[in-house]
């Protein structure tokens, strides 16, 4: 009990004890009146601290500070733009609000992982995509199997990226292909068909061009 | 000043605004003054550091975010200050006889409570808080001087809650026993058994 005593009552003199507390206190006081000497001297000593204020003006230090300020300029402007938090900072903020420390950090570094996992398998997607387009033309070729078609075969030093040029500047969609043959099926609207044959024969590139009707049956 | 109004002067401080400033000195400087001549005794000093410590609200307006009371922070980098100062002291006699009288004069008669709550004087008290070590003078500024409390103290002196009530308890019954021999001394007081 005195131990206890002991330990609250300089912070029952100095007003923070909290209310269960300073009502523990009370209750000691009245069941020891002797103990009474005892909150009487601490509350003498504060009174002799708090009194004991140093006799010097509100300025003082002031004048040394300011010369300071004016010989060593304003803070640099990082120090003073932090005043305004950054966005990052102001979401970390806003996260602390809504989740218990303790918690955040853990789960930060655990959402940022889910997220750069998430990252990986979107960008090999993308890396990805070429290949299975080129599945995806093939399978609608066979689909969409109404001609007229022009089966293309292209000489076997044409590169991909002339073939591609070649088949937008004649407005051609490849609709299946290449097979094991090395044949291009590629759709051309129907009044074209003449002038893109003549055309796709008059290319260094290209072997030979045949019209179709139908394209090759799936394997 | 709460603490809205010194988020608000520092927000001024951040645009480099001197007069923000100057009323932000005016009214924390006294407070942290009598902080660290509290500690260091020594007057030039104190000034020095109590200027050098508003000068970093100058440099640094934005590390203060209004977690604590802004007196409290302040108080935390006056402290580093002063624990500096100490070590480039040479080790001094400072505590004379405190060590002599500490607890070897253990009087819990009450009524020696009542002569020094109605004998002690000013000087008295400045005297023995002089004698006490750094860490219970400053226990003792921060409770009974700054009004803080238990957590706040412990935060201020980065130690546990317990480590500050021991503190207390220690620095309590050194000031006791050195009032009572400076009242011995000076004859004022019928402190039957308080002298070894």
């Amino acid at each position: 009990m005195k131990s206890r005593f002991d330990e609250l009552l300089p912070f029952y003199v100095n007003g923070t004890l909290s209310n269960a507390d300073r009502a523990w206190v009370d209750g000691y006081l009245s069941e020891h009146p002797a103990a009474a000497a005892e909150l009487n001297w601490y509350q003498s000593l504060q009174t002799k601290l708090r009194e004991d204020v140093p006799a010097v003006s509100s300025e003082v230090g002031l004048e040394r500070a300011l010369r300071r300020i004016r010989t060593e300029g304003p803070a640099p402007q990082s120090a003073r733009r932090a005043a305004a938090p950054s966005t990052l900072e102001r979401l970390r903020d806003w996260f602390s609000t809504i989740v218990p420390q303790p918690v955040l950090r853990p789960a930060f570094a655990g959402a940022l992982a889910v997220v750069a996992l998430q990252t990986a398998v979107i960008v090999q997607l993308v890396v990805d995509r070429d290949d299975e387009s080129n599945q995806i033309r093939a399978i609608q070729g066979s689909v969409v199997d109404k001609g007229p078609y022009l089966k293309v075969n292209f000489k076997g030093d044409a590169r991909e990226a002339d073939i591609r040029m070649l088949l937008v500047e004649v407005h051609g969609s490849l609709a299946a292909g290449p097979g094991q043959l090395g044949d291009y099926y590629v759709r051309i609207p129907a009044q074209q068909l003449a002038a893109v044959t003549d055309r796709l024969k008059a290319s260094g590139i290209v072997d030979d061009v045949a019209v179709v009707d139908a394209l090759p049956p799936r394997p | 000043m709460d603490n809205d109004e010194v988020l608000r002067l520092l927000e001024r401080v951040g645009r480099a605004d001197e007069a923000a400033f100057r009323e932000l000195y005016r009214a924390f400087s006294r407070r942290l003054y009598a902080y660290v001549l509290r500690q260091l005794g020594d007057p030039a000093q104190a000034e020095e550091i109590v200027a050098d410590t508003l000068y970093e609200i100058w440099r640094h307006p934005a590390t203060f975010r209004g977690n604590s009371q802004f007196s409290t922070w302040l108080i935390g980098i006056a402290r580093n200050k002063v624990l500096m100062a100490f070590r480039s002291r040479k080790p001094d006699a400072k505590h004379e006889d405190i060590d002599d009288v500490a607890e070897s004069v253990a009087n819990e008669d009450p009524s020696a409570f009542e002569i020094l709550a109605q004998q002690q004087r000013h000087e008295g008290v400045r005297d023995c808080m002089k004698k006490l070590s750094h860490e219970h003078r400053e226990c003792v500024h921060l409770v009974f001087y700054e009004g803080m409390p238990l957590a706040e103290v412990a935060s201020v002196q980065a130690c546990p809650e317990n480590t500050v009530k021991t503190r207390l308890f220690h620095a309590r019954q050194k000031l006791k026993n050195c009032l009572q021999l400076l009242l011995q001394r000076e004859g004022g007081g019928s402190l039957a058994g308080a002298a070894p």
